[in-house]
């Protein structure tokens, strides 16, 4: 009976539950991205810069080993010469004052091992030039005494010397090996010189496939070997390394354009052998390498980010549905409890209007025979017919309580705090339909109200569907005889309604589950399980409460509490 | 003061509408005793051979089913019929289940009433017969 209080909100629950869902779902979107999407992007950019730093390692490393091992090649290949001509001194035409003929086999011998060689010359421990075969024979007798290459040879203890490049008493670039071999405690000195191409083959073999490029240096940065685009022989290297001895690695950017270089010094000279290499290619792979990565990893988050958006839309929708639907059907549930309590009115309600008409009219009948002479009946002037007329208006009122009644429980309107006094609402109650109806039942009522009850500020229709409610359940529990108990206390902060009935009772299990909406222990099609859930929601929009105790097979007691609000406290309590 | 008049157990817990109707029905035909509970009918029953009754259905105490199958142990050959304040739309036939001749539903015109007693106390006569 007059359940608006929760069917009204139907609508706005529906909006409420869509705006919840709405919001579920964009926070399990963000924290699903934000976990999932954050480690992932981190773990990418770690992975990312320990492979850049490998590779750019890698690549340094490698181009080192190549530089290491074109040095190994030009050192071996100087030391072979310095052999070759050491190897002169052992053979069977070695004499210490040569004849022509003994040089040109010299110079033969030599061609014979390697063609690099141009030429060969004797000198004695004094600079000149003793013997000489070779395309420059005016450089027989030549005093080689001033030349640095000749001062360094007889002052430093390796006993071979090879020179930078120079054009010397020839307008033709080149270098020379210079040894010294002690005989007879004089030294003799055998050197030969050779063409500036002399690096060109093995140079170019290394730098083929591999798109490097080589070229030596000597301690000035003056080129002793370098392919024509880069520079000249003599000319200064755009690049010095730093470090004079040991192997290194460096990255130079000139002209827009990054190259990576390594150097490392010979051991046979002091020449630098640098191996250059764009950066554009020393990356190229592992710019490939990036690309795909980056584009695999673009992907792998848009198909992370649809999943997530996809099945977090769809679960949300799911659960939506089910919660929607379990509305629904709450919605439905609260209806037809309303209607199954609206049944249980009418049929008391007829009952109290039907039994007051049934007086009037039979009383009216008495009035009728009174005046009809055919009928004998016991007339004794106007004074028996006023007694009659009493009889009809007392039936009349009733029926009015009963009408009453029923149309302040129909009647809805939003919650309204009004003072109340409780004793007063629960004897309305009473004497409306309930007092006749426990009658009927055998049920007698006692009252036990507190008569210094407070006023208190409840809506008084809603307490009414409470109370009305609680003694319909005591009612219904109460199988023969019984007796319902009606009381009322107060204490400080609430006043107490009591109503307690001497019907079947509960055990514990039951008791906790009263309150639980759906929950009944009436026989099926008495009840709906939601009065009292219904109840409870109630009492809680105005800060009351409810309990309940119960003997099973004594009785039951259900307590409602309300607060004393005192004027000035209004206001809080309405907001409630 | 008529001859042949039938005696009538009119039980219902409405004390006004016991006191008019009884006077109405005792001037037409009736020698109806009243009382307001079911439990006085039955106890009334064993001694008083009452050609029908009129029953309430809901009393206090025992219901009028009740108190008229009682007074059927008591007297078989009884037939009754129950006024009724809210069970039942329209008047007839009792149903199956039912102790009853006939139901009527309150308030009642007392043609129909007369009509209902009448037609009982025809059954009594047949089941007395047979
Ligand atoms: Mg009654």
């Amino acid at each position: 009976m007059g359940f608006n209080f929760d069917i009204d909100n139907t609508s706005s629950d529906k909006e409420s539950i869509k705006k919840y869902f709405r919001e579920l779902r964009t926070r399990l979107i963000i924290w699903l991205l934000a976990g999932f999407v954050v480690p992932y992007c981190a773990l990418y950019a770690y992975f990312h810069l320990q492979y850049d730093y490998t590779l750019k390692k890698t690549s340094k490393l490698n181009l080192t080993v190549l530089a290491e091992s074109q040095r190994n090649t030009v050192d071996l290949f100087l030391q072979e010469r310095v052999v070759n001509l050491f190897n002169l001194f052992h053979c069977c035409e070695f004499r210490i004052f040569p004849s022509q003929e003994d040089m040109d086999a010299h110079l033969q011998n030599l061609r014979h091992v390697n063609s690099a060689f141009v030429d060969v010359g004797f000198l004695s421990s004094d600079g000149i030039h003793i013997g000489y075969a070779g395309p420059f024979p005016y450089l027989q007798d030549q005093d080689y005494s001033g030349e640095n290459w000749f001062k360094t040879l007889m002052g430093q203890e390796r006993n071979y010397y090879i020179s930078n490049i120079s054009t010397g008493f020839r307008d033709k670039l080149h270098f020379t090996i210079a040894i010294r071999m002690m005989i007879d405690n004089q030294f003799f000195i055998m050197r030969s010189t050779m063409g500036t191409d002399t690096f060109n083959p093995f140079m170019k073999s290394a730098e083929h496939g591999r798109e490097v490029e080589c070229s030596l240096i000597n301690k000035e940065g003056l080129y002793q070997f370098v392919s024509p685009h880069r520079g000249t022989l003599l000319e200064m290297s755009d690049y010095v390394p730093e470090k004079t001895t040991g192997t290194g690695v460096d990255l130079v950017k000139k002209n827009g354009g990054a190259t990576l270089v390594a150097y490392t010094w010979l051991t046979e000279t002091p020449w630098a052998l640098i191996v250059r290499q764009p950066l554009s290619i020393v990356h190229s792979g592992m710019e490939k390498a990036r690309t795909i990565i980056i584009s695999s990893f673009i992907i792998i988050i848009i198909i992370f980010v649809g999943l997530i958006c996809f099945f977090t839309t769809w679960i949300t929708a799911k659960i939506q549905a089910i919660v929607e639907k379990k509305n629904e059907l709450l919605f439905q549930l609260q209806h037809s409890s309303k209607l199954a309590s609206i049944g249980k009115l009418t049929a008391e309600v007829a009952h109290e209007i039907n039994n007051p008409l049934s007086i009037i009219t039979s009383t009216s009948g008495v009035i009728r025979d009174m005046l009809d002479p055919e009928i004998d009946m016991d007339f004794s002037g106007p004074k028996s017919i006023i007694a009659e007329l009493e009889t009809i208006d007392k039936a009349a009122f009733r029926a009015k309580n009963s009408t009453m009644y029923l149309l302040e429980i129909g009647h809805k309107h939003a919650p309204q705090l009004t003072l109340c006094n409780v004793n007063d609402i629960l004897e309305e109650i009473m004497i409306g339909l309930k007092e006749r109806q426990f009658q009927l039942d055998n049920i007698k009522v006692c009252r036990n109200y507190a008569p210094d009850i407070p006023e208190i500020m409840v809506d008084h229709d809603l307490i009414t569907q409470v109370l009305l409610n609680l003694m319909n359940n005591a009612g219904d529990s109460i199988p023969g005889p019984g007796t319902i108990t009606l009381a009322t206390k107060h204490d400080d902060e609430y006043v107490h309604i009591s109503i307690t009935d001497t019907g079947a009772g509960m055990d514990s299990k039951q008791l906790k589950e009263i309150f639980n909406p759906f929950y009944t222990t009436k026989e099926k099609g008495k009840g709906t399980g939601l009065g009292l859930s219904l109840s409870v929601d109630i009492l809680n929009a105005m800060n009351g409460k409810i309990d309940a105790q119960s003997i099973k097979g004594t009785g039951s007691s259900f307590t409602v509490s309300l607060p004393i609000i005192r004027k000035g406290e209004e206001n809080e309590g309405k907001q409630h | 003061m008529k001859e042949n008049n039938i005696n009538l157990l009119f039980v219902d817990d409405e004390e006004e509408f016991l006191n008019s109707m009884s006077r109405r029905l005792s001037k037409r035909g009736f020698n109806v005793i009243t009382v307001n509970r079911g439990e006085k009918a039955v106890t009334l029953a064993k001694s008083t051979p009452f050609d029908i009754a009129m029953i309430d259905m809901k009393m206090p105490g025992i219901g009028g089913e009740e108190t008229l199958k009682a007074i059927k142990e008591e007297n078989k050959y009884l037939e009754a019929v129950i006024l009724s304040g809210n069970r039942f739309v329209g008047d007839g036939f009792a149903p199956k289940d039912s102790a009853a001749f006939l139901y009527l539903q309150k308030p009642c015109e007392l043609d129909k009433i007369l009509e209902a007693l009448n037609k009982a106390y025809q059954k009594t006569l047949l089941n007395r017969k047979a």
